[in-house]
Order: structure tokens, then C-alpha cells, then sequence
């Protein structure tokens, strides 16, 4: 991607390190900065990767904007963007027929609700799940997510569209952009 | 370390603020930062 080529090699970069602590040893500082190297790569990376997925063609208009059930009542997937043009949407792991929430989905949407509050100046964000809106509200009470907007995807048409086309319990990440009114996705994780 | 023009970083980020971010249209912005309070919604 452009402006990689002008980087200082990562190694160069990492030679101007000069941070010691207590009784490290020589063999630990070399293999520190070593390191460093990979670690400044990696950075760079995550960059390209992140310049290259702004730089995706548009991405498919959604092919309809699908009902979701709130806690103030049905909504439309396109309210779910508020004042911004961007929509981040995760779908948690918490299908009728699941006793308990999904672990490991709780523990991201723990780090997202923290963050939330920062991330919402910039996009919007949607939380959905095929269980009931009341179910959903009971847990994000009980986790105190209440930075995060909980929709049920009570009929699974988003879920079979975005997530996953058997409608399967499984979790999912979408990220849709709307420009003059009209909603495309822009990006899913797999 | 950073590359001109950045701040600080590491790769990959400690606060996924910046991870959620990477995967936007717009991305991180250049001239966007946190606040410790955005008043009242």
C-alpha cells in the first residue's frame, strides 16, 4: 500500500529504542529488540490491512430493512444508524434454544460495552440475537451492557442474510455504510 | 514506536477502540481523540 515503501526499515526504527529496566540482561535486551522489530511489522501490517479494506468496492445493498424487535418496540435495521453512516453489528451467540449466553461472546461485548461510549461518537452499534428482546434485556441488565443497543432478530432475517443462511446459533460481525439512503453492507468478518 | 504522523502504538492495540476502528469505511481519522466526557446526548 502507498507510503510503506518511505518507512524507515522496522529495524532502523527499532534501533532507536532505549528503553532498560532493573537487572535485565544483554541476552534479554537483544532478544527485546528483536522483537520489536516483529512488533513494529505487525503494526505496519494491521495498517495495510486496515488501508486495504477501506479501499473494497462497494459492497451489496441490503435487500431489505429487516424488523427487529427493541425494547421500545419494532424497529428497522436502517434506525439503527441514528445520526451516523456507519453501523458495526455484532450477533451474539444467544438463540432460544441456548440455556445460557454465549462465554466468550459476554466477554467481547464486555470489552465493547466499555468502550462504547468512545466508539459511538464515530458509528453506530447494534447488538442482535434471535432470542426474545426480553431475554436479551434480562442479560444485558444482568451484565450491565447498558451502553449497547440489544435488537432480537426475532424472525432471523438478518441472521440468515448476514450471519449465517441455516439460521445456526453462531455469532457474526457486519459492518453496513449508508450514503444519501442508501444502506450497503461494507464488511463481515469470516 | 511510531511512523511519521502517528502516535505511539503498539501492533496489535491495546484498546480495541482503535481495532473496531480498522474496520470502518472511515477509519481512525487523523484529528479524532477519545474525550473523558462528550456532555450531554
Amino acid at each position: 500500500m502507498t507510503g510503506t515503501q518511505t518507512l524507515a526499515p522496522a529495524l532502523e526504527l527499532a534501533a532507536t529504542n532505549t528503553a532498560h529496566y532493573p537487572n535485565e540482561s544483554a541476552n534479554y535486551r537483544a532478544a527485546r529488540n528483536e522483537l520489536l522489530v516483529e512488533e513494529i511489522e505487525l503494526r505496519r501490517q494491521l495498517e495495510r490491512v486496515a488501508s486495504q479494506r477501506r479501499a473494497l468496492p462497494a459492497g451489496g445493498e441490503i435487500p431489505q430493512d429487516f424488523e427487529f424487535a427493541s425494547e421500545s418496540g419494532p424497529v428497522r435495521f436502517s434506525s439503527l444508524f441514528g445520526e451516523r453512516h456507519t453501523l458495526l453489528v455484532y450477533s451474539m451467540m444467544y438463540g432460544p434454544g441456548r440455556q445460557a449466553p454465549c462465554p466468550m461472546c459476554t466477554s467481547f461485548l464486555a470489552s465493547w460495552n466499555g468502550t462504547a461510549g468512545n466508539l459511538r461518537q464515530r458509528v453506530a452499534i447494534a447488538v442482535t440475537a434471535r432470542s426474545p428482546i426480553e431475554r436479551l434485556i434480562e442479560f444485558r441488565n444482568q451484565r450491565g451492557f447498558t451502553n449497547l443497543p440489544f435488537v432480537s432478530d426475532s424472525s432471523g432475517d438478518y441472521n440468515r442474510t448476514y450471519v449465517n443462511s441455516e439460521d445456526a446459533d453462531v455469532p457474526g460481525f457486519s459492518v453496513f455504510h449508508r450514503h444519501n439512503d442508501v444502506i450497503r453492507h461494507f464488511y463481515s468478518g469470516r | 514506536m511510531a511512523d511519521p504522523g502517528q502516535d505511539p502504538r503498539g501492533g496489535p492495540d491495546l484498546d480495541p477502540l482503535w481495532l473496531m476502528l480498522d474496520l470502518t469505511p472511515d477509519g481512525r481519522g487523523t484529528d479524532w481523540y477519545p474525550k473523558l466526557d462528550y456532555g450531554q446526548k
